[in-house]
């Protein structure tokens, strides 16, 4: 399968569009000569209408088979001479595109009335599987699969069933036609070639749908070479807007331009709103996850007509939970790794259905808050919980939800990560090392340098109640002199306590009866890096 | 107003035009090959429209076809329109001369009718 949806010999197409050339003036002229001789009083009636209808559209069709051809021959052409179609002067790339795209579209509302015959219904009923689609869409004329492509692209584009190809054709469609409607819509942007301002035809998007939040899901790699093909599902806060930067990104470092690999990012599901991201999850409920995991397990049954290779579903935080009911739904894979989850809906691998899944696999970044709040059910990595626990490294980010989004950064998560997509034996959990990350605090704020000289992260749950989101280690020379708890309100640091009553991680270890010292002014929300605590 | 010739003409002209239309309907998949382009809603299309003018050159030739037959079927009417006219003129030359060398008193009879006027095309269906 290639990311090239439109490929030419640009020699071919220039010769067949000189013959065809030659071809269009014989219709032309037959039509012309029926048309002279009525108005010359031949009065040749209907048949020479009928005859002159007929004529004129194939006149119109090789023509604009004449225009397509040419223009792509051209467009091969300068691309020859620029050294690459990315080196094509922008405004030309685009004229040639527009017009290949204009003759295509208007040719396809040609043949449908030319032809007699009715146009294409777009007929699958709602409750048919992917397999009975398949089989519809397998059972229609490569030119009725073409005629819907264009016409009905919205549905081929997301269809479970229908080919990956035909539906990336018809999300590229789709999104050419709204983004040549004129109603700009920013989330269009990041699908946009900026050297041609039209849609990037090496994106391979087999889902799309700009409604609401909205859906995508790309492909990186080619099935059809993959021995291997990972789903990656996100978590909270996912949605159309920023699907290239987050899960997209994501899917692209995991699939790192392998060839024996394939990872589709599926952002196909209604995720819930992520800001505050932590309270999001807090106060998330698995309604969203429930219907995401139905619409996975179709997605995933999909791909399953399209590749036999070893698959594997991650879900990444609040996609680990919609994985879950994914798992409940029907879905199989050989593998399902949870990473950074707040739990998955079931305590124990055993709840799952009988031999739905080959292999279960858990991660968490130590100190990734989320993994910690076991919100929807035990946590994947608890040892009871029957899924092989893989080390996914130390905490690199200060912020705590900086390090729920650490799974797919350089480092042993996502080495072990692709260990697992490929068949192979992720590395062992590290048992109850905690291992600090510390920052000059110089570099934090002025101030307290004379005071503090550097701030450390502690792993582990977090020791203080309500909305604290992470504690803040202030440490003179080798001493530590004070724990603080950080108020965050807004996704702001509002204030922070040093100390707390009960018990304090410190150095590692789990202090206890330390009683509060006393409150840091506010002015310690001025001390934090902006997006320190995102 | 047309004439015999001139419809003669038109489907001669049109038949050559049939004929060469019938002749590209059954290369045109060899001239667009399909093998020069692949996959996209474009690369489609394109096999689609091949296949779609292939079946309407067909199709024009077989309607241009008809257009021939009706011009051959109009040329012969006419053809034969002529020929009444010019049997009804000759008669009418003959009619003139006898009337000419008639004597007093002496009858000849009506003189020759025209051939009926054949109307439109339409009008003879």
């Amino acid at each position: 399968m290639s990311h090239d949806v439109f490929q030419i010999n640009p020699v071919a197409a220039s010769d067949a569009a000189g013959v065809l050339g030659r071809i269009v003036p014989i219709p032309a002229d037959g039509a012309e000569r029926i048309r002279a001789a009525d108005r010359n009083g031949f009065e040749l009636g209907s048949i020479g209408q009928s005859a002159i209808s007929l004529l004129d559209e194939v006149v119109q069709e090789l023509g604009a088979l004449q225009t397509i051809l040419a223009t792509r021959a051209e467009l091969a052409r300068l691309a020859d001479q620029a050294g690459g179609m990315e080196n094509i002067d922008p405004s030309d790339l685009s004229e040639l595109l527009g017009r290949i795209d204009r003759t295509g579209l208007a040719l396809t509302g040609s043949l449908d009335d030319s032809t007699g015959t009715d146009a294409v219904g777009f007929a699958p009923e709602p409750d048919w599987t992917p397999e009975e689609i398949q089989r519809w869409w397998a059972g229609l004329t490569e030119e009725e699969q073409a005629q819907l492509t264009v016409t009905e692209s919205p549905e081929v584009g997301n269809l479970d069933g229908i080919p990956f190809g035909d539906r990336a054709a018809a999300n590229q469609v789709t999104m050419q036609q709204l983004i040549d409607d004129g109603d700009h819509d920013p989330r269009l942007d990041q699908f946009v070639d900026p050297d041609t301002g039209r849609v990037d035809d090496d994106r391979y998007i087999i889902i799309f749908d700009p409604a609401s939040d909205g859906f995508a899901a790309e492909l990186f790699g080619d099935l059809d070479t993959a021995t291997s093909v990972a789903v990656v599902v996100p978590g909270m806060g996912s949605d159309l807007g920023n699907f290239t930067n987050r899960v997209a990104h994501d899917a692209s470092i995991l699939y790192d331009k392998d060839p024996s690999r394939a990872v589709i990012a599926w952002s196909g599901y209604d995720a819930p709103d992520g800001l505050p991201a932590l309270t999001a999850i807090e106060v998330a409920t698995e309604g969203k996850a429930r219907t995401g995991g139905e619409q996975l397990a179709g997605f995933v049954a999909a791909l399953g007509l399209e590749s036999t290779s070893r698959t594997t579903v991650i879900g990444h935080s609040y996609g680990s939970l919609t994985v879950g009911h994914a798992i409940r739904d029907g879905m199989t894979a050989d593998n399902v790794v949870f990473i950074g989850s707040p739990g998955v809906g079931v305590d124990n691998v055993s709840d799952f259905p009988a031999g739905a899944v080959g292999e279960y696999y858990a991660a968490e970044v130590h100190g990734d808050p989320v993994a910690a709040l076991e919100r929807f059910g035990d946590s994947p990595t608890d040892p009871d919980f029957g899924a092989t626990v893989y080390d996914a490294g130390n905490a690199e980010s200060l912020s705590p939800l900086g390090r729920h989004s650490e799974y797919f950064d350089d480092g042993n998560a996502i080495t072990n990560l692709r260990a697992i997509v490929d068949g192979g034996t992720p590395s062992d959990d590290r048992s109850a090392v905690i291992d600090y990350v510390t920052e000059p605090i110089e570099d934090l704020h002025d101030g307290f340098n004379d005071v503090y000289d550097s701030v450390d992260r502690l792993p582990g749950p977090n020791p203080l109640p309500g909305r604290d989101v992470g504690n803040v280690v202030f440490n003179t020379g080798q001493t530590v002199t004070e724990v603080v708890g950080v108020y965050v309100e807004d996704g702001v640091v509002a204030s922070a306590e040093a100390a707390a009553d009960g018990a304090v991680w410190v150095g590692g270890e789990l202090v206890e009866g330390v009683e509060r010292v006393g409150r840091i002014p506010g002015e310690i929300g001025d001390l934090l890096t902006p997006g320190f605590f995102d | 107003m047309p004439t015999q010739h001139t419809f003669a003409a038109l489907a001669d002209a049109l038949e050559s035009i049939g004929t060469e239309l019938a002749a590209q309907a059954g290369s045109l998949s060899g001239v667009v090959d399909p093998a020069l382009l692949t996959g996209g809603w474009v690369g489609r299309l394109v096999t689609r429209t091949v296949d779609q003018s292939t079946r309407d050159l067909s199709a024009s030739s077989v309607r241009i076809g008809a257009v021939v037959e009706e011009c051959r079927s109009r040329a012969e009417q006419c053809r034969r329109f002529t020929e009444l006219y010019d049997g009804f003129d000759s008669s009418m030359d003959s009619y003139a001369q006898r009337a000419a060398e008639l004597e007093p008193g002496e009858w000849i009879g009506s003189p020759p009718y025209p051939p009926r006027s054949p109307g439109t095309w339409a009008e003879r269906g």
